[in-house]
């Protein structure tokens, strides 16, 4: 196996432990009920799972967006941006719609700029993100198939 | 459709002081308008003064829209994709005063 495979075969086990951490805590959020609920109404305890599921989805993304630039790179993309990255994982069905990736990267991001006081925008965005989790679950699928299938490797 | 918008938008990135060319604006505003159909644009921030170099693009909005939170994010990452800078929105759709709001509307640059 060549060294690019095999750090792609690296980040692949990674992101199978990092989806564990994800669905963890994406399962707590949904358990307690914190979807829809005013943050300034959480307790402290909630407030801590709320901030787990931010910071693991924005890892799991961010992580998420490094192997499909990996296997983009693998099959010898020009990649000059991004964008490129995403074309190219649609083109292969590994993402459905370049648009749900880019919805997942918006909120993360406009929920990371959020003060805590701005619930008008933050709860909304906090259900998106919940949303989304499934979205990035079902391309971590298909990145894992496509580099099993077309770069054998996992 | 931008025929006149475009001459406007044109009048304003070469009258008013700020660092924003023409098809950057008529591309803000398309994109904003996207996601916030009736939207009063103005650019604020860094980007007003002439005298400095680089920086974010900081728009203000004001939009009747009730729900502002997802579209506010998407338009921010379309908008970061398109201008090729970090992009920072405050959108003022009358349900609550910020001072950042009359900061950002006294001192920016009306773009539509």
């Amino acid at each position: 196996m060549t060294p690019h495979r095999e750090l792609i075969s690296g980040k692949l086990r990674h992101m199978g432990r990092m989806r564990e951490y994800l669905a963890h805590s994406h399962g707590n959020l949904l358990a307690h009920g914190i979807v829809g609920k005013p943050v300034a109404s959480l307790t402290l305890d909630e407030s801590e799972i709320l901030a787990a599921f931010r910071m693991r989805f924005s890892e799991y993304q961010e992580h998420l967006g490094k192997l499909l630039r990996a296997i983009a790179q693998e099959e010898e993309v020009e990649i000059t941006g991004f964008s490129d990255v995403l074309a190219f994982a649609e083109k292969a069905e590994i993402v459905a719609n370049a648009d749900d990736w880019k919805k997942a990267r918006d909120v993360r991001n406009q929920i990371n700029h959020e003060y805590e006081e701005n619930e008008r925008i933050l709860t909304p965005l906090i259900a998106e993100m919940a949303n989304c989790v499934p979205t990035l679950f079902a391309i971590h699928d298909k990145a894992a198939t496509y580099c099993s299938n077309r770069l054998d490797v996992k | 459709m931008f025929g006149v918008l475009g001459y406007a938008m044109r009048y304003i990135a070469e009258v008013k002081n700020m660092r924003m060319n023409s098809e950057q604006i008529e591309l803000t505003v398309k994109v904003i308008r996207k996601y916030f159909a009736d939207a009063a644009v103005w650019l604020f921030g860094s980007r007003v003064d002439d005298n400095r170099k680089g920086g974010d693009f900081d728009f203000y909005i004001e939009t009747s829209l009730p729900d502002i939170a997802l579209p506010m994010a998407r338009a921010r990452g379309e908008l970061t994709d398109s201008l090729g800078m970090k992009v920072d929105l405050a959108v003022n759709n009358h349900s609550g005063d910020k001072p950042i709001f009359r900061i950002a509307k006294s001192s920016g640059v009306r773009l539509a």
